[in-house]
């Protein structure tokens, strides 16, 4: 009997289903060849999936590191499949009751793997996870059980947006059988600063575990634009105003389909006054997280009113100033970075002669940049200008990049690694430093999450962020010069710095963290509402000792784990899958009648 | 013990009143009965004034839906809160629940609160949408047939909520405190000299509002020729609409006092305003029939998607102007950009017209673009419309006029006191139809009772129960294509197309009985429309033989 024939052979009493699909895989996804040690080893598209000499030994390595940090009862989730040689190793040195799920992206990767080795000694002892990678997720978040994700990365990079996914799925599932999983709608600008954060919130809500429905808008900045072409300033206003409001229906019609628990507009999403007004009439909870300078943008008059809860990057005076406007719970939340982007990087060495410099600036043109930075064009040092709206800068055309091209985030990131001493300068329309200089700007979290040195103008909100260990500021335009020239000389006090504000931006200042504080206050504020469901008061667990007093509704719970999120939709649909043959009890009628009114969307629109 | 009866009417207050008909044929029927009301809370001031209700259960439904939609509460507080409201109604345990909200929700209410005799839409035992009620039934499949409808909706409810019975009037009550209020309203219009005309412009739907200018120019051309003063009605929400007429009024020259109480009267308060009224100018909404409860006239403009047959003022000594265009009304899902039958009323006109219903001109007799309608009762009690001026196609005035009797006689257990003696217009071609359409019923009406007893058989024989039931489905396709554009036998398909979705078997065999009841009572119907035209046919073909005889031999 062939090799093959017995890993299905050894596979098949356990899982006849996947030893089918594998037959039936093509096979080929992996070039098997023969090691150093004589052992098969592969590769694909040119990159080894194993090592060429002593893949057995690869492994062993692989296998020893991760069991090390495993505990027990947990489940290992293995991501990467090529040969194998990972898996086998790591079955041998955790113990039996461990359970390790491998995920197959690819049946005809393990359909080369059965091919290329004997795996039938062990090929049963081990959870084979294939499918949908949402099916995948729901099976593994029930488990109940702590999870932890290995990686083997030469394989695992073969499938790496699927494993992506597949780690978010699972997270959202983990928070759902927590009972903790929310429903958040967040709406973005049509463009602009904020539309950046919008899709950190986005991403950090997601690694909370929450399920969040994007309503992306910038899709619609093509046509903002043409309206902005309009010579005529009334017409202009006039049209990009009905776009706004067109906009916000449009939100409207996207709620209406899938109703959140909360909905998260970012600063300038299109939402007006009576939109709000008529989304708090039907029930919905809105915030707004207005991380834009109340005094230069002041369109938060207007709407001050209209949203449940403010979050603002300002202390006092800005507070008093929305609630004197009308709004009725305002809260301070500064600016954070997004550690999956604002990272150290190292740079090549063309990277680094392109992008690198001793001291740089990137940003737009304002007034007090356009006064401050050509002090720092000097022959002491390289300085290197980024951004755009430069136009007229005459003293600093000389050290301005890419023509004052705007550069994306990821060249950005690359700058800020590449460079010794990082300007941050907070913009101002006048010369010299804000006068009224207290929110701390988001580049000062970025910079800090890459593990740049910094100095940043003085800003009163800096100490709630950043300690003078952490950061280092100036408080006069004459102070600048000096303290660049210092810090140029002192490589090792740079990195400490740099270091200890990373260490504080991972700890405290990440988007996972302001949205898991934007979402406890909001909880506080409602505790019968988004409360209860941080607080798991919707798992069916709490449910159905709730439902002593009906207990006609308790049969309806018991299908559900005790750690899921169930809501009236989720109920109702139970008794809608007892299929057409079920008699409904009065009571099943009652929960779809309740389930018919959830679905009506006709008064929203 | 008196009957009780539980009517569940929900959605809007138009509705609540064309109730009213109904309550008095649930006396007619069990003098005594005691008959409650499930309401929005939004209309509960109005289910007050309607006369012989015992309760009046109120709910806010709209928060029900806020509060289901956004997850405000947990499901076992939303299931809690909701059994304790209905705990009572089931506990009541009526004879009768009559649903006249016509969607699935109140379908599953009807259901859960239970009756041995549940009329309207309710649900199978297994969750499925049914609708009880021939009549019932036609009030919901109506719309597909439209245009030869000639049942009232309050009819329909009084027929379907009851039977068939002596006329009754809309007629509210009104509160002595509302009559104040009316009182000292018009108290500055001084309504002795004056004739207080109330004016409806808005509509809860743009499509069957008016254009505000016509109505604008027609109250000033009114102004010209009666000294009236004009009561605005209305909600805040057509405010403007409203101030869009009036500026029409006022540049027309509109020469008569205004008063405007629209979105400043409570239910009870515009009842008892549109009760010092003599008149009310209106577009089809719930004013309409207020006006018409409280004994004032009403000029009913039907445009857009309204169809005065079926929801136009109830009763005696209305009008009703439709627009004489091969759109009009439109479908309910029609989205229309030009709203063209709104420009066929022409505002003189209907300031002409006006004069005539307050008594102080006579009948308009040039009105052009539109047809005219006095309505009134025929002898069977139901509400009917006499056309005054303006033409119908002839097809659509036949065969309103047939299905009219057809199905009052399909439906109740007295024959109707109405007949018609006009041949069809169109007897030849359904004639032709028939003979073609017969064989194939005769093998749909064979095949299904052959389907009954194969579902009898053990084993079951799944391919001849297949085979059988794909020929029924092939034969009924084919009979469909040809009947529904027949507007002699339409009707009856849809009718048949109904009947096979209503069933609540959920056993094959009763399943199978119920599809062969439906297909035979297709049979019947389709043979005695055939017999009926034929008669009618027959008839007029002897009305000419006997002019013949009487026409002296002219030759020797």
């Amino acid at each position: 009997m062939n090799t093959f024939e017995a890993n299905m052979m050894g596979l098949a009493a356990k899982a006849p289903t996947l030893a089918h699909a594998i037959r039936e895989a093509q096979g080929g996804a992996l070039a098997v060849i023969s090691a150093r040690s004589g052992r098969p080893t592969a590769t694909a598209g040119g990159r080894s999936i194993h090592s060429a000499y002593d893949p057995w030994r690869e492994a062993e390595a692989w296998a020893k590191a991760q069991a090390e940090a495993c505990h027990a009862g947990e489940v290992l989730i293995v991501l990467g499949v090529g040969l194998l040689y990972h898996v086998e190793t790591l079955r041998t040195l955790v113990p039996r009751e461990t359970t390790i799920g491998v995920v197959v992206p690819d049946m005809s990767e393990l359909h080369d793997a059965c091919r290329a080795r004997a795996l039938d000694g062990w090929i049963g002892d081990v959870e084979w996870l294939w499918g949908s990678m949402e099916r995948i997720a729901e099976s593994v978040g029930k488990t109940g059980r702590p999870l932890r994700i290995l990686t083997y990365a030469p394989a695992a990079a073969l499938h790496t947006a699927i494993h992506a996914d597949l780690d978010r799925l699972i997270r959202r599932q983990i928070a759902a059988h927590a009972g903790g999983q929310l429903h958040v709608a967040v709406v973005g600008p049509i463009y602009g600063g904020s539309l950046p954060i919008a899709h950190y919130a986005v991403a950090a809500l997601e690694q909370l575990g929450h399920r969040v429905t994007w309503i992306d808008h910038s899709v619609h900045h093509t046509s903002y634009d043409v309206m902005t072409g309009l010579k005529e300033p009334r017409h202009r206003m006039t049209m990009q105003s009905r776009l706004a409001d067109l906009l916000g229906q449009l939100t409207i019609a996207r709620i209406a389909e899938d109703p959140p628990d909360v909905v998260l507009a970012l600063a300038q999403a299109p939402m007006t006054l009576p939109l709000l007004e008529h989304m708090r009439r039907k029930n919905f909870v809105t915030a707004m997280w207005f991380v834009e300078n109340y005094r230069h943008l002041t369109y938060w008059q207007q709407v001050a009113a209209g949203y449940d809860h403010w979050f603002v990057i300002q202390q006092q005076p800005c507070i008093d100033a929305l609630r004197y406007a009308g709004a009725k719970q305002v809260s301070y939340l500064p600016m954070a970075a997004e550690p999956s982007i604002h990272r150290p990087l190292h740079l090549t060495p063309e990277e680094q002669t392109m992008l690198g410099a001793d001291v740089a600036f990137v940003g737009a043109g304002y007034a007090n940049r356009r006064d401050l930075l050509p002090r720092l064009v000097t022959d002491e040092w390289g300085f290197k200008l980024w951004g755009n709206e430069w136009e007229g800068a005459a003293s600093l055309a000389g050290v301005l990049q890419r023509a004052g091209a705007r550069i994306d985030t990821e060249t950005c990131v690359k700058v800020f690694n590449g460079t010794k001493v990082n300007l941050n300068l907070h913009s101002w329309t006048g010369a010299g430093l804000d006068p009224d200089a207290d929110f701390v700007n988001p580049r000062t979290f970025e910079l800090a999450a890459c593990g740049a040195f910094q100095i940043v103008d003085n800003r009163a909100l800096m100490p709630d962020v950043f300690s003078n260990e952490q950061i280092v500021t100036f408080g006069r335009p004459e102070d600048l010069v000096p303290h660049v020239r210092a810090w140029l000389r002192d490589d090792s006090g740079r990195k400490e710095i740099a270091e200890a504000a990373r260490q504080r931006v991972l700890a405290e200042h990440t988007y996972v963290h302001r949205m898991r504080q934007l979402l406890v206050q909001i909880g506080l504020s409602r505790p019968d509402r988004v409360g209860t469901v941080l607080q798991g008061e919707r798992q069916a667990g709490a449910l159905r000792e709730k439902s002593a007093s009906v207990p006609e509704l308790i049969p309806m719970l018991a299908p559900f784990d005790g750690r899921e999120r169930v809501e009236l939709k989720d109920v109702a649909a139970r008794v809608r899958a007892r299929g057409t043959t079920a008699v409904l009890s009065r009571e099943d009628l009652l929960v779809l009648m309740l389930d018919e009114y959830r679905m009506e969307t006709r008064d929203l629109l | 013990m008196s009957k009780q009866v539980l009517i569940i009417n929900i959605t809007r207050m138009g509705d609540l009143v064309q109730t009213i008909p109904l309550l008095a044929r649930l006396n007619h029927e069990w003098p005594g009965v005691a008959i409650d009301l499930i309401v929005d809370q939004s209309f509960a001031s109005m289910a007050a004034l309607l006369p012989g209700l015992r309760h009046v259960h109120a709910y806010d439904f709209q928060r029900l839906t806020d509060h289901c939609r956004t997850m405000a509460t947990d499901v076992v507080t939303l299931y809690q809160e909701m059994s304790a409201w209905t705990r009572p109604l089931i506990e009541t345990k009526y004879d009768r629940v009559v649903n006249l909200t016509f969607n699935r929700r109140s379908g599953l209410l009807a259901s859960h609160i239970g009756a041995p005799d549940i009329r309207g839409v309710t649900t199978t035992s297994d969750g499925v949408s049914i609708i009880h009620n021939s009549w019932m039934t036609y009030f919901v499949d109506m719309h597909r047939h439209r245009r030869f409808n000639r049942f009232n909706l309050v009819d329909l409810y009084a027929l379907g909520g009851s039977g068939p019975g002596p006329y009754a009037p809309l007629r509210m009550s009104l509160l002595p405190s509302s009559i104040e209020w009316a009182g000292r309203f018009l108290a500055a219009a001084n309504p002795r000299e004056r004739v207080p005309i109330a004016v409806q412009i808005g509509a809860s739907d743009a499509i069957k509002a008016w254009r505000p200018e016509y109505f604008g120019r027609t109250m000033a051309a009114l102004s010209r020729h009666v000294k009236a003063t004009f009561v605005l009605i209305g909600s805040k929400g057509e405010a403007e609409s409203v101030q869009l007429a009036l500026a029409t009024y006022r540049s027309a020259g509109g020469m008569a006092e205004i008063h405007d109480a629209v979105g400043k009267t409570d239910m009870p308060q515009l009842a008892a305003l549109l009760a010092q009224c003599r008149l009310l100018l209106t577009n089809d909404t719930g004013p309409m029939h207020i006006a018409i409860g409280v004994g004032t006239p009403v000029i009913d403009l039907s445009v857009g998607h309204v169809d005065f047959n079926e929801t136009g003022p109830y009763g005696k000594g209305h009008w009703v102007v439709q627009p004489d265009l091969g759109c009009a009304p439109c479908g309910f899902d029609q989205v229309c950009p030009h709203h063209a039958c709104k420009d066929r009323l022409v505002p003189d006109q209907v300031a002409a017209l006006c004069r005539h219903a307050v008594g102080l001109g006579p009948f308009p007799e040039f009105m052009t673009g539109v047809r005219l309608y006095e309505s009134d009762v025929d002898g069977d009690g139901l509400g009917c419309y006499r056309m005054r001026a303006g033409h119908m196609d002839q097809a659509s005035d036949w065969y309103g006029r047939f299905w009219r009797l057809y199905w009052y006689d399909a439906f109740t257990s007295d024959a109707s006191a109405m007949s018609m003696e006009a041949p069809p217009p169109d007897f030849a071609d359904q004639a032709l139809l028939f003979r073609r359409l017969d064989p194939l019923i005769t093998r749909l009406v064979k095949r299904t009772a052959d389907l009954v007893r194969f579902t009898k058989r053990n084993p079951l024989p799944i391919e001849t129960l297949k085979s059988a039931q794909a020929e029924v489905a092939e034969v009924r396709l084919q009979a469909l294509d040809m009947t529904m554009p027949s507007p002699a036998f339409g009707p009856t398909t849809v009718a048949l197309l109904r009947e096979l979705q209503n069933g609540d078997g959920m056993e094959l065999s009763m399943m199978a009985e119920q599809q062969a009841t439906a297909y035979r009572t297709w049979g019947h119907r389709v043979k005695s429309v055939m017999d009926r035209l034929d008669t009618l046919q027959k008839m007029q073909s002897k009305r000419r033989v006997s002019r013949a005889d009487e026409v002296p031999l002219l030759m020797p």
